[in-house]
């Protein structure tokens, strides 16, 4: 498709190409700052193994929020109808479901174990409670209690911290699932 | 991980007035290619520990600020735009300084704005960042054959918007289509 009168551009129009308006300093220090704070949230990102999803959107994280207090709803009544018959996982105190290796299985006084960071959470018809010695809570330092849920017979602990909710597994601390709320970008 | 950082800032400070150059041929509008500047560099630093070395760094960066150029566009385009009218308008008179061999940055930018970005992309990577025909074709997932053709296309539109002249030696890098003798 080419030809010879199109295979070259004039070197007029060809410098003037070349020829981008200089740029100011303070712009190129601003444009390389702003670069590498995203290579550092970039980087915290990678290191907290948080999962950002690809939509960004506000209703997103109001649908996730919701989803996991049925769920919550769902193992508390669960629980609820399992203890008319024999003991369930949930009667344990956390503590003891937590280290099962570790001999940390005495009962735990639910009604005066101080809140956890977040204040407890009243789940009906259960009586675990966060306590200060929460399974996991070293490994989401800073994060609040949100709440617990069974499933499988393992203890899954619920965090939310910095606009990011959490499931952590109880027994491994293994964080299994992580919610971030969408940044906004300002008008 | 400092380390990393360090090692990014010299890579950005290295780039960045490339970057930008790209994106001021190809969004036109120079604020809106400082957005464009900004953002490619934000999408650069973000990627770069994806970034494999199966290409060069510069290929790879400029395939990034070439997105975030054509995004800005599409944004830019959404928006109404007095200026548009202003920057295609002057155009006209600046086409005599063209003839007399010399080629005001208004003007060309003017003619720039008129070259559909199919067009101006592979020129502006071909003349101002002196990349390969296969290195734009990398950058822009087209065959190197199309890239060659549009860039042809696209040097005699802006001949025509900016007046016809004599065609200097210039610069001329033989695909290996050419290479060939293919057309």
């Amino acid at each position: 498709m080419s030809n010879d009168t199109n295979d070259n551009l004039p070197d007029a129009i060809t410098a003037a190409l070349r020829d981008v308006p200089a740029v100011d300093p303070a712009v190129r220090e601003a444009n390389i700052a702003a670069a590498l704070g995203a290579f550092d949230s970039a980087a915290e990102q990678d290191r907290r193994g948080v999962v950002v999803p690809m939509v960004g959107r506000r209703h997103t994280w109001l649908a996730v929020a919701a989803a996991l207090l049925l769920v919550l709803g769902a193992g508390a009544g669960w629980a609820a109808r399992g203890s008319n018959g024999a003991p369930t996982v949930m009667d344990v105190p956390v503590s003891a479901q937590a280290q099962p290796g570790t001999g940390a299985g005495s009962p735990v006084d639910t009604t005066t174990a101080p809140p956890a960071k977040s204040g407890s959470i009243e789940v009906p018809g259960s009586t675990v409670r966060p306590e200060p010695g929460l399974p996991c809570a070293s490994e989401t330092d800073g994060a609040l209690y949100l709440g617990q849920y069974m499933r499988d017979r393992v203890l899954h602990i619920v965090f939310i911290s910095d606009f990011t909710i959490e499931v952590v597994r109880a027994d491994t601390c293994e964080v299994l699932a992580a919610f971030r709320q969408p940044v906004t970008p300002e008008p | 991980m400092a380390g990393d950082r360090n090692a990014l800032d010299r890579l950005l400070r290295a780039h960045h007035d490339a970057i930008r150059a790209v994106c001021f041929r190809i969004v036109i509008d120079r604020g809106a290619a400082e957005d464009a500047t900004q953002s490619a560099l934000m999408a650069v630093a973000r990627s770069i520990r994806r970034f494999e070395g199966t290409s060069k760094f510069s290929t790879w960066a400029y395939r990034i600020a070439t997105n975030a150029a054509l995004d800005e566009v599409r944004r830019t385009r959404r928006r109404p735009s007095p200026t548009d009218d202003e920057v295609l308008g002057r155009a006209a008179p600046h086409q005599a300084d063209a003839s007399e061999g010399l080629v005001d940055n208004l003007a060309l930018e003017a003619a720039l704005a008129q070259v559909s970005e199919d067009f101006r992309v592979p020129l502006v990577l071909f003349h101002l960042q002196d990349m390969t025909y296969e290195e734009i074709a990398e950058v822009l997932g087209i065959p190197v054959n199309t890239v060659r053709s549009r860039i042809s296309r696209a040097r005699g539109q802006l001949r025509e918007l900016l007046g016809n002249q004599p065609t200097g030696p210039g610069r001329h890098k033989k695909g290996p289509g050419e290479e060939q003798g293919n057309p």
